[in-house]
């Protein structure tokens, strides 16, 4: 079994589902719909074999497939996964086969929505398990196709708009990373993609220069702000987080649960895998900066959060706001911060994910999501009494959100904050920080109190509860939240070694 | 033991587990699951709490790890802090322990029983045996914990209980905002909290108590300092405002008397005699930090005492039953706080466990009034006692006890607080008005108790109808009473009177002092600063004081609404000012609704939003809207074309998209954003070369 290519496999199956659903013949929707299911629940249970056969002992990466590709460049088909990887590999797979599940109820053009959500699977796979930079980079631009085709053709309203701003923000970060990459690959010696290479001899990039618009930057530095910028648009960080919203309230619901769950992840997952151990220097240099931008992150999508009058735009924001923990436990170089954003990670991809679906399911009933009407009056209102499953599962999701201890997102916040205070140098920031912990119960509680709770607004007095397709593609991630919020180990000991690794390469920089 | 202490903890929990998934499809809603749920508990803590009166002293630990992060040891003068982590939960049992876990789990039992009377009828029936399971598996998990940071879990969980249950009229618009009142106002404490265990952890390197009592004894952290002031005090005042929020001090004490919104046992268990005692709790578990802290205690005292007097004065003017005896809570949490401030740190926790029990009996005592006559304002009551031996005559055992009447619990506990605060304003004159603030809180105490129970049982029938149809309460109701009232005699925690006397060594008499002595040794509390002959100066006049106080406070009671012969409503208007403040309530709510929230943080909130909306996103939009507008021709040609076209040859979309992304470079549209990411770009070269 271990000579088995099984991230390949899990790469390429959704890849050749693709191909089969669009071979299948037209006008049979369930076919396809069932199609999909196989070819996501493949990937889901090697995934799981993956689980329990991934060695927690090394930080070395494992399961790895490594051939020649393009010699002339010294490019090669590279995969292996790490305690980094892991996480995100998992919540990759579980989000695709519950969100095929999701968009059950999508009647237009089944076909090409299916194979263009079964082709962003094998992206995303591709990004959590390349190796070298080059088939990172292909595999990242190849998730960004489908994902703008998602979003503009079966979206919401401004579908068009959303589409083109998603596309275009991260084209830029592209453009960066593309640029960085080929700079990486020239000042390299010898000249490599390959990322664990890069970062083995991370010591070639120093003191060097480069000319720039008439002047010179270190280039180290300079390759450290591409990359940052390029991945700082996927975190979403502050700015460069507009797209987020427009593409969230317009993507149908599967669809912002794979942009929340998994793409957002893949920002800080990228300055993990490269900006860290590649330019560890730089990352020190910077380290005060992205703390400020983490603050500003976590306080920042809370107020907007508050002031959101469309649910799905305040989940939207409530993202941007957890993402800023995640950046301020990377930042804090500390044990408990680094594997506090890692867990951050990962449980905010179950919890969001939660929220999104939950408020497709509404969606699907009422044909709208307003909290409170553009013209003022009230959007829902008391509904908990007509859907009492409905809303005890939002309640779930949104404890989990506002990080209720015993529910998985306490976990990874209490880490995140113990790390970063015990690193004197960013005491004041946790102070600072904080307040996004009391922002987001804020927001979150005054939104199910608006929406669920109250008398009942009998516009809304024939609306049905969750039936058994929603449920259970709810459960396994509200199993998730609860168990990993009692005991996060499950998750927690994957990352271990491989972070410590990370840090201590940091330390002797 | 430490193994039964477990147990104590998950029999409710799955109490709660198995309520909230098919409680409703039990018979009887499944009342008994959670009933029994807790009797168990009871029972597995009664052995704990007997081997501590027969021994005198219990100590256990049980420790398990919980999260283990791998590091590498020591690498010094580095940025990077690399060091492995492990945490670790478990349990730790001492007297402190026993006791509150046989407090706890005898009042949870009671007001468990009390609710399958009261309750009856009520829809959601089966949740609200949920919740309060798993309220009791939170309290009693956080009266077990042996860290801070599975504490602070219990202690979350219970404020998740408290919100759900005071909400839980969920379609009462006044219950929904009494519940997110109080989950904000407490976690406005809970956030601190939080950021003071964040402190404990960077200084003692865990959240272990026991390893922080030990770190305390060898002088650990006592050179730090963090945010640029001595880290211990730090920790103090975010620990001390975590218990600020829970116990509903001044000035987050607002939450407390709007949390009545909530059915009357839950005001019972967890409004009065548990969840608010946890704040207490929690400075009783940490206070060698805050002794260690020196500044931290003083201020404590403070908030302690103006919290008891402001509390108090409201309650004068209160017509509602249970907001009287919501002030009287934050007003008697207020004499805990001033105790732990004060250093008297057995009394103080005495205070908890004593004020359990009567608050408890007063609560249900107030319930079964309410279930009786169908309204709770005072002024529609009256007469009640011969319709309603029981719950009168517990309800004033328990009035008694609160009036701090020797012979009952409340004057043990209270009595010595006050000894202490005497003792303590003798060795420093300047703060000589806290224990003068706690003379006179202690008469207006038993002012407005004795005026609630004037008002509610004697005299009158004010409403002929309400009066017509009261009844006495059914034995599931009134049994709860009666145990209740019964622990509210001093025999139970010292002697017949309750006055501290010289034979403290008679151990099942005062069993209470001898377990607390035992754990002051334990975690290393020093306790009082005062010599041994002005405590004994200050115990005795105290005594005194807090008689007079108390027996005139009953008897202007009595002259005012039994004998009427002073008149209420002329001193009211005499007294308009002052009437109109206590009324409002200080303002406080006004400040904090009308100004922070409503002036203030909500048009920013707003403001926020707007330049999120305008500026951020319009910078960006402005500048690539003519790449926009030819990129929407071509996906709206796609949408048209393609998706059909997609249906019919899969491989064709592939090329096409893959040609029409290698267009966009061709094209040039490339520049257009790359030209913006070059600003965004130099701002942060700017940055960089400063």
């Amino acid at each position: 079994m271990a000579q088995l290519p099984i991230l390949s496999l899990m790469t390429f199956i959704p890849l050749l589902g693709m191909f089969v659903i669009l071979a299948l013949p037209k006008g049979k929707p369930n076919m396809v719909r069932w199609a999909s299911v196989i070819f996501t629940g493949i990937p889901l249970l090697l995934g799981i074999w993956l689980y329990f056969n991934f060695d927690r002992t090394t930080a070395a990466v494992q399961f790895v497939e490594r051939v020649s590709w393009i010699k002339a460049f010294n490019i090669e088909y590279y995969m292996g996964i790490d305690g980094l990887s892991v996480p995100m590999v998992l919540l990759t797979v579980l989000l695709s086969f519950l969100c095929v599940f999701a968009s059950w109820g999508i009647e237009k053009g089944v076909k090409g929505y299916y194979a263009m959500f079964l082709f962003l699977e094998a992206g995303m796979m591709g990004v959590f398990c390349a190796l070298d930079f080059f088939l990172f980079f292909i595999f990242w631009e190849v998730m960004l196709l489908p994902m703008y085709f998602l979003i503009g053709i079966w979206g919401g309203k401004d579908k068009v708009y959303a589409a083109i701003k998603f596309f275009l923000y991260t084209l830029a970060g592209s453009v960066l990373m593309l640029l960085a990459m080929l700079a990486m690959y020239y000042y390299s010696e010898p000249h490599t993609f390959d990322l664990l290479a890069l970062a083995q001899n991370h010591t070639q990039f120093l003191n060097k220069t480069v000319t720039l618009f008439g002047a010179q930057y270190a280039l180290d530095k300079i390759l450290w702000i591409g990359l940052f910028i390029g991945f700082a648009i996927k975190v979403p960080i502050w700015p460069f987080h507009t797209w987020l919203p427009w593409a969230h309230v317009e993507a149908p619901t599967a669809v912002s649960v794979i942009l929340a769950g998994v793409l957002l992840k893949m920002g800080t997952y990228g300055l993990l895998r490269m900006n860290y151990p590649i330019f560890p220097e730089a990352t020190l240099w910077a380290s005060t900066a992205m703390m400020i931008l983490g603050v500003i992150n976590i306080i920042y999508g809370a107020f907007c959060a508050m002031a959101q009058k469309d649910l799905k735009k305040l989940v939207a924001y409530s993202s941007v706001s957890h993402m800023g923990y995640v950046i301020m436990g990377m930042a804090s170089f500390t044990t408990a911060g680094v594997n506090g954003a890692v867990m951050q990670m990962f449980n905010h991809g179950t919890s969001t994910a939660m929220l999104f679906l939950l408020v497709g399911v509404a969606y699907d009933r009422v044909h709208h999501r307003w909290i409170i009407k553009p013209d003022g009056s009230k959007g829902f209102g008391g509904i908990a009494s007509v859907v009492p499953v409905y809303t005890g599962m939002m309640a779930i999701a949104l404890f989990a959100s506002l990080g209720l201890p015993g529910l998985s997102g306490f976990i990874s916040e209490a880490l995140v904050f113990l790390g970063t205070f015990s690193n004197p140098k960013y005491q004041s920031y946790v102070v600072v920080g904080s307040l996004g912990i009391l922002l987001g119960a804020a927001y979150l509680l005054w939104m199910f109190m608006r929406v669920f709770l109250g008398p009942l607004n009998e516009e809304h007095k024939d609306m049905t509860d969750m039936n058994w397709r929603e449920k259970l593609t709810l459960l396994p991630l509200c199993v998730l939240v609860i168990v990993l919020g009692v005991y996060p180990m499950p998750v927690l000991n994957l990352m271990g070694p491989t972070l410590a690794k990370l840090l201590s390469a940091l330390g002797v920089a | 033991m430490a193994q039964s202490c477990l147990w104590i903890v998950a029999l409710p929990l799955t109490a709660f587990v198995i309520q909230a998934l098919v409680g409703k499809r039990l018979p009887r809603q499944g009342d008994w699951v959670s009933v029994l749920a807790i009797l168990g508990s009871f029972a597995l803590a009664t052995p704990i709490f007997l081997k501590l009166l027969a021994t005198g002293a219990v100590h256990e630990t049980l420790q398990f790890n919980w999260m283990v992060m791998p590091g590498v040891d020591a690498v010094s003068n580095s940025p990077i802090l690399n060091k492995a982590v492990t945490l670790t939960v478990g349990v730790l049992v001492n007297n402190l322990t026993a006791i509150m876990l046989f407090m706890v789990t005898l009042c949870a039992s009671l007001i468990h029983i009390f609710s399958t009377g009261y309750m009856h009828g009520e829809s959601r029936y089966h949740l609200f045996f949920a919740y309060i399971s798993l309220f009791s598996a939170g309290m009693l998990g956080l009266v077990i914990s042996d860290n801070l940071l599975t504490l602070f879990m219990c202690w979350e969980v219970m404020g998740l209980c408290s919100y759900l249950l005071i909400g839980f009229y969920y379609q009462k618009l006044s219950a929904n905002n009494a519940s997110l009142k109080a989950f904000m106002t407490t976690r406005v404490g809970d956030v601190m909290f939080f950021l003071g265990i964040c402190g404990l952890y960077y200084v003692f390197g865990t959240s272990n108590l026991s390893q922080i009592y030990e770190g305390i004894k060898t002088g650990v952290g006592s050179d730090v300092t963090l945010l640029g002031i001595p880290a211990l005090a730090f920790i103090g005042f975010m620990l001390m405002m975590g218990t600020i929020g829970k116990s509903a001090q001044f000035p987050l004490q607002v939450w407390l008397p709007d949390a009545m919104e909530g059915p009357t046992p839950v005001s019972a268990l967890i409004h009065a005699a548990t969840m608010v005692a946890a704040g207490v709790f929690l400075l009783v578990r940490t206070y060698p930090v805050l002794e260690a802290a020196k500044v931290v205690l003083p201020v404590i005292a403070t908030v302690g005492a103006l919290t008891a007097f402001l509390a108090a004065c409201i309650a004068l003017v209160q017509v509602d039953i249970k907001k009287v005896l919501a002030y009287s809570t934050i007003s008697q949490l207020g004499f805990m706080v001033l105790g732990m401030g004060v250093g008297s740190f057995a009394p103080g926790f005495m205070h908890v466990i004593t004020h359990a029990c009567f608050k408890a009996c007063l609560f249900l005592a107030s319930g079964s009034v309410i279930h009786s006559v169908h309204t709770q304002d005072m002024r529609e009551m009256g007469g009640l006692r011969s319709k309603m031996p029981i719950t009168f005559l517990t309800m004033f055992i328990a009035t008694l006890a609160i009036a701090g009447v020797p012979g009952f619990s409340g004057f043990v506990s209270k009595d010595r607080i006050l000894g202490d605060a005497l003792a303590y304003g003798m060795t420093h004159p300047s703060q000589m008005w806290i224990p003068v603030l706690g003379f006179i809180t202690a008469g207006l105490t038993a002012f407005y108790m004795f005026r609630l129970i004037f008002m509610t049982f004697f005299g009158h029938a004010r409403d002929e109808h309400k009066h017509h149809h009261a009844h006495e309460s059914p034995i599931t109701m009134t049994f709860p009473l009666m145990v209740l009232a019964a622990l509210s005699f001093a025999i139970v925690f010292a002697g017949p009177t309750g006055i501290h006397s010289v034979d403290a060594n008679l151990l099942p008499i005062h069993w209470f002092d001898h377990a607390l002595d035992h754990v002051k040794t334990e975690m290393g509390v020093q306790g009082l600063h005062a010599s041994e002959e002005v405590e004994h100066h200050a115990h005795s006049l105290a005594m005194i004081v807090s008689l007079v106080v108390a027996g005139l406070g009953i008897f202007l009671s009595a002259l005012t609404y039994l004998k009427k012969v002073i008149s209420a409503a002329a001193f009211e208007k005499a007294l308009k000012p002052v009437h109109t403040l206590l009324w409002n309530k200080y303002y406080f709510d006004d400040l904090y609704i009308k100004v922070v929230i409503q002036k203030l943080f909500l048009p920013l909130t707003v403001l926020m939003a707007k330049f999120d909306d305008k500026v951020v996103d319009h910078i960006f939009v402005d500048g690539w809207a003519k790449v926009a507008m030819v990129l929407k021709s071509v996906i709206a040609k796609f949408d048209d074309v393609v998706v059909d076209k997609l249906a019919v040859d899969g491989s064709g979309t592939v090329v096409s998209a893959g040609g029409w992304v290698l267009r966009q470079f061709q094209t040039g549209k490339v520049q257009q954003y790359l030209i913006l990411t070059f600003i965004v770009f130099g701002m942060l070269l700017f940055y960089m070369t400063r």
